[in-house]
């Protein structure tokens, strides 16, 4: 995945489209007050400077499923794994809650349900069935939406071709206004998430730990000496 | 054949399947205009149903996700100009609306004192017959007035209101919408004759002022907005525009913006004019366009070269001399260039001033009709309705009627209520209470009891956008015409609910006479086709049939209309077709504005939130747990103080404090920043509902009961930074 | 200090273990028979020449195999004369009337944190009777045995399909 920092402004449509498509409920406000809010993809806010010279980049922080992940040396259990394609997946019924993938993780992006999650009815009609809902005492985190990725494999051998780039659109990605985060196979040279991780702007969090993100961020660009004077068209 | 082959075929056969590649979402099957009832599901089949956002005014086009039979997401309509398949936070909220655990199920008649929350279930028919009877009786008497009271309609939501209070006798139509802007769409109406947001090319942009408008978070269409700078910083290989942001506080627009300019609140004005006297003085602006398309530009430039120095600007601004000069020349040198006002600037008594200001600045660099510039709406060829004798009466700000001398509810025996809640969003010291105890008969169309329907006597539940035929035209949008489609996703409403339009339709039918005549349709669903056969006429845009049954099924299918044919056009509408340099609005900016002499008040700012815009959007369970951009605020309020002036007034970040206007006062946690003007505080609008659901009512606080309604015919809503407060800091016990 | 393990105290520990172990080989146990609304026989409809795919017709295309709406039931039904027709065929009628459909008591679930796909094991030319037993000859719907996710992953692992977890796990 990339996710162009120059792009995003911050609005938040991801963190919400998240929750929506993967049945991420609300932990309400006694439990959010103590950090228990659940949130797959949520957006870090950095802010530099005294006013009136503030700086703030906005950063979309998702589980970034590590070549080398932390979390999948930890779980006693191995309820979490990394796929064939690269994917850290988490299996929930194997998992017993020992939370150590949350230390572990240095993205701080696994989330563990300390309660049952709960839908005030008729709330629990929203969710959408090809993602399981979860249970007290089971960790969670972002899955890159594994279930879109499954219908569109599903999908391309229906109809007896490849994936091509672009079929897969996590929850995030789709939703997003500034087409600041896009997805696809960083195997294929030829895809867009491949070309972007190229750019000059492209940086790996967190690289120098040795985890191997597959979440490239592009860096702000600067807008000095990129634009001439006034064209006359 | 299988039986469940033939109901397959019929399905692709009668939508002609191919059509669909263009609007189907990578991974869904089709999207499928015919109704499956929800018996007849699929489990694990994905269906998408076009349907119309209704949260903000930016009017995306959305497809909804059905699964098993329910509504589980939205997705942006990759088809619908304004969203491009993208969507926002309160969009994606969306399903928790129609599932809310407190949606109002079927119609209530009050029990009890008004306000005391106590309802009586009653059928359509007897809601219906209340309704009617009230009606009746303000017709009789001609000293009775009947009052409609929506929100910034648009559409034929819109022109169904306007054909109901036309057709009534003594009807006046009154209009709430805290953030609604109004001064910008007066400013455009004086300058160019064009009384509409206007469209902007951003994807061809470099340089984007925004002066006031938190564009990216919660203003006027963020979707669109958001695209359009996402595409203005990084869709063009090798160039990178800018974007600047005016404003006292730091929004997530002023976060996401390569410069901010923390300009004082109400010297918006003065300092774009302080632009526009660095781009006249340098001639740098488009000669051009001066000479051939506008008027009065002699005169514009004579009195802001006398008045708007830079030196004389910068002071009372709070913007350095250095940073306005720098700013001028950048917009002039690095165009194509586009200034935009909204939100707190255009409001108060120089927000007129300031929309007209920023209209001139654009002329100055010539934006109008050029590419990445400004255009003009247009709009699509619906077919008219059948013609009436009577008109429909103008629109009345409700504010500027609450704050003038005279008793504003005088007369109104009966008040209709529709897409507004002015009991949350108006100062309370607009007299919004008195107003609505005046008045006999008070009906609200709605799917939730909020603070204003708390205070009715008659509930009308609507049925939300996925269970209900409507259309919407998005404004501002993108130059070319667009028309939003949206039908029920379901064979039936969740609740007995019904939408506005057709209640209008079945108490016109029991007005009978010429009421009823003038609405010749069984359902508002026809009324909609009816226009939209114009459409069809057209026989151009994205869709076009041969017959009018099959543009009726495929425009449902595609969720609306629209031409991308159509020629850009910034044509004015003034009666010279010139751009016109209007100065009597500039007659209220002074340079008078001097530093605050009470040191111990702070200019109050109040700004639409990102998760709940003007608060329509708080009763969502998503919403409230949403880390709020800047200040990461969940299920709660705070104020906003800068970081020097609370070390001042001793309060440290969490720390509670009172803050107290004139008029009201209010409790609440403040959040120390460096993103805040010193002599400012800012409260987010949205929280603070008396009435609104579980996950809304009585949660944070509502700035809007500080805001002072000041008296004045010109205000279209209440000042959003024009009230001073002092900020205590609480002692806590324990 | 050591720690005494009585029998009492690791009692309530065992039937825990006990009964985890229930749930997680499944669901039901194999040999489940509930009753149903209906006394239907899939052997009558079978030696009647009615393929799977006739009533259960979703198998081939999507993921469910689909139960038939009583809608399918009146369709011949409604066309035979029974000399003395039974009870359970005029239920039939009864639910067709009330526009209900029959509620069958469900035979096979699998967890909701699971994703099958028939289509997929039906392409790869699995017979029904392979996870279904010999339903096609039986008068009683029986659940053939308990789908646990080693007995999925034996066949899974001898047929070379995925055994990657996310394949079948949400």
């Amino acid at each position: 995945m990339a996710i162009d920092l120059d792009r995003c402004d911050g609005c938040e449509a991801c963190v919400v489209a998240c929750r929506a498509e993967n049945n991420v409920a609300p932990a309400g406000p006694e439990q959010a007050a103590i950090g228990r809010a659940v949130e797959w993809m949520r957006v870090e806010r950095h802010v530099e400077g005294e006013f009136p010279n503030v700086r703030t980049r906005f950063v979309p922080v998702l589980c970034v499923h590590c070549d080398d992940a932390p979390c999948v040396s930890v779980c006693p259990v191995s309820a979490t794994y990394e796929n064939p394609e690269g994917l850290n997946a988490q299996i929930h019924p194997r998992c017993i809650g020992t939370r150590a993938c949350a230390q572990a993780c240095p993205y701080t992006v696994r989330y563990f349900n300390w309660g049952t999650p709960k839908w005030d009815a008729p709330l629990e009609q929203t969710i959408n069935p090809d993602v399981a809902v979860r249970w007290k005492g089971i960790m969670e985190k972002c899955t890159f939406c594994v279930q879109r990725i499954r219908r569109a494999k599903d999908e391309a051998r229906e109809g007896d071709r490849p994936i091509a780039d672009g079929d897969v659109q996590p929850a995030c990605a789709q939703a997003c206004p500034a087409e600041a985060i896009v997805f696809g196979d960083l195997d294929d040279p030829e895809s867009a998430v491949s070309k972007l991780s190229e750019s000059p702007r492209a940086e790996r969090p967190l690289e120098e730990l040795g985890t191997g993100p597959r979440v490239f961020y592009l860096k702000e660009g600067d807008w000095r000496g990129s634009v001439g004077p006034q064209s006359s068209d | 054949m299988k039986r469940r082959d033939f109901l397959k075929n019929t399905v692709v056969t009668g939508t002609a399947g191919v059509l669909f590649d263009a609007c189907a979402p990578p991974g869904s099957d089709q999207i499928i205009p015919i109704l499956i009832p929800e018996e007849e599901f699929i489990p694990g089949v994905e269906e998408f149903h076009p349907t119309n956002c209704v949260e903000c005014p930016g009017g995306c086009g959305l497809l909804a996700r059905k699964m098993d039979g329910r509504l589980v997401k939205v997705e942006g309509n990759p088809a619908h100009p304004i969203s491009r398949g993208a969507s926002c936070a309160r969009g994606q909220a969306l399903p928790q609306a129609m599932y809310h655990p407190d949606r109002v199920r079927g119609p209530l008649i009050r029990e009890g004192a008004r306000g005391a929350g106590q309802w009586r279930n009653v059928s359509w028919d007897d809601a219906i017959e209340r309704l009617v009877s009230e009606l009746a009786a303000v017709q009789e008497d001609p000293n009775n007035t009947l009052a409609f009271l929506t929100g910034a309609l648009r559409g034929h939501r819109l022109d169904m209101v306007r054909r109901f209070t036309s057709t009534l006798e003594a009807t006046r139509h009154l209009v709430h919408e805290p953030f609604g802007d109004g001064a910008v769409l007066r400013a455009h109406a004086l300058t160019t004759g064009v009384e509409e947001f206007f469209a902007y090319d951003l994807e061809n942009a470099n340089y984007l002022v925004t002066v006031g408008a938190s564009v990216l978070d919660a203003s006027r269409s963020p979707v669109r907005f958001g695209r359009g700078v996402g595409h203005l910083r990084q869709g063009r290989p090798g160039r990178r525009g800018k974007l600047v942001a005016v404003q006292p506080r730091l929004s997530t627009t002023a976060a996401a913006a390569d410069e901010w300019l923390p300009a004082r609140p109400g010297s918006e004005a003065s300092l774009v004019l302080a632009l526009a006297h660095v781009i006249l003085r340098d001639e740098l602006y488009d000669t051009g366009f001066i000479e051939n398309r506008t008027s009065g530009f002699e005169e514009f430039r004579a009195r802001v070269l006398a008045d708007f120095e830079p030196e004389l600007v910068a002071g009372m601004a709070g913007v350095s001399v250095e940073t306005l000069e720098r700013v001028a020349t950048e917009m002039a040198m690095y165009g194509p260039t586009i200034v935009i006002a909204g939100d707190a600037a255009v409001t108060g008594p120089r927000g007129l001033g300031t929309a007209v200001a920023v209209d001139h600045l654009n002329a100055l660099l010539g934006g109008f009709g050029k590419k990445g510039g400004i255009f003009f709406n247009q709009d699509p060829p619906f077919s008219e309705w059948p013609s009436l004798e009577t008109v429909a009466p103008a629109p009345e700000a409700l504010f500027a009627n609450l704050t003038k001398e005279s008793d504003a509810s005088s007369g109104i025996r009966a008040l209709l209520i529709s897409d507004t809640n002015p009991v949350h969003t108006l100062p309370l010291s607009a007299g919004i209470h008195s107003f609505l105890s005046e008045i006999p008969f008070v009906a609200c169309f709605t799917s939730f009891v909020d603070d204003t329907a708390q205070m009715a006597d008659l509930i009308l539940p609507e049925s939300t956008p996925f269970e209900r035929f409507d259309d919407d035209v998005p404004s501002p949008s993108v130059g070319i015409p667009v028309a939003t489609l949206s039908a029920p996703m379901f064979s039936r409403p969740l609740y007995d609910t019904m939408s506005m339009p057709d209640v209008l339709l079945r108490v016109a039918a029991g007005l009978g006479g010429t009421v009823a005549e003038a609405f010749p349709w069984a359902s508002y669903e026809e009324a909609l086709r009816a226009a939209w056969s114009g459409l069809h006429a057209a026989s151009r845009g994205s869709v076009a049939e041969s017959t009018e049954r099959r543009f009726w099924t495929r425009a449902l299918a595609a969720g609306g209309w629209w031409d991308e044919d159509v020629a850009l056009n910034a044509d004015c509408l003034t009666s010279d077709g010139l751009y016109r340099f209007e100065l009597s609005a500039l007659e209220s900016i002074g340079l008078d504005m001097t530093a605050a002499g009470d040191t111990s008040r702070f200019t109050l700012h109040v700004y639409p939130s990102t998760a709940f815009g003007d608060g329509r959007s708080a009763h969502l369970p998503f919403l409230q747990e949403l880390a709020d951009p800047m200040t990461s605020v969940r299920w709660g309020s705070v104020v906003e103080l800068n970081a020097s002036t609370a070390s001042e007034l001793n309060i440290s970040d969490g720390d509670l404090v009172e803050i107290t206007s004139d008029t009201g006062s209010l409790r609440v946690r403040a959040q120390v920043t460096q993103g805040l003007r010193p002599d400012v505080v800012a409260l987010s609008a949205g929280q603070g509902h008396g009435e609104y659901g579980r996950y809304a009512r009585g949660r944070g606080v509502n700035p809007f009961s500080l805001l002072q309604a000041t008296t004045g015919s010109d205000l279209f809503e209440a000042p959003l930074q024009a009230t001073t407060v002092r900020v205590i800091k609480i002692e806590e016990t324990g | 200090m050591t720690r005494e393990y009585s029998t009492r105290r690791l009692l309530p520990s065992l039937i825990l273990l006990l009964l985890s172990c229930m749930v997680f080989t499944g669901c039901s146990k194999a040999g489940a028979s509930p009753d149903q609304p209906i006394a239907f026989s899939h052997r009558i409809h079978v030696e009647n020449q009615i393929d799977c795919s006739y009533c259960h017709d979703y198998y081939e295309d999507y993921d469910v195999a689909g139960m038939p709406p009583v809608a399918t039931c009146v369709d011949c039904h409604s066309l035979m004369f029974e000399e003395e027709p039974t009870a359970d065929l005029e239920k039939i009628f009864e639910f067709a009337d009330a526009g209900t459909e029959i509620p069958w008591v469900r035979l096979y679930e699998l967890p909701k944190y699971t994703h099958f796909s028939h289509k997929w094991h039906v392409r790869a030319e699995l017979e029904c009777q392979t996870c279904h037993g010999e339903i096609g000859t039986s008068d009683r719907a029986v659940q053939h045995m308990v789908y646990n996710m080693d007995w999925c992953l034996t066949c899974h692992e001898e047929q070379a399909a995925s055994v990657d977890c996310v394949t079948c796990h949400k």
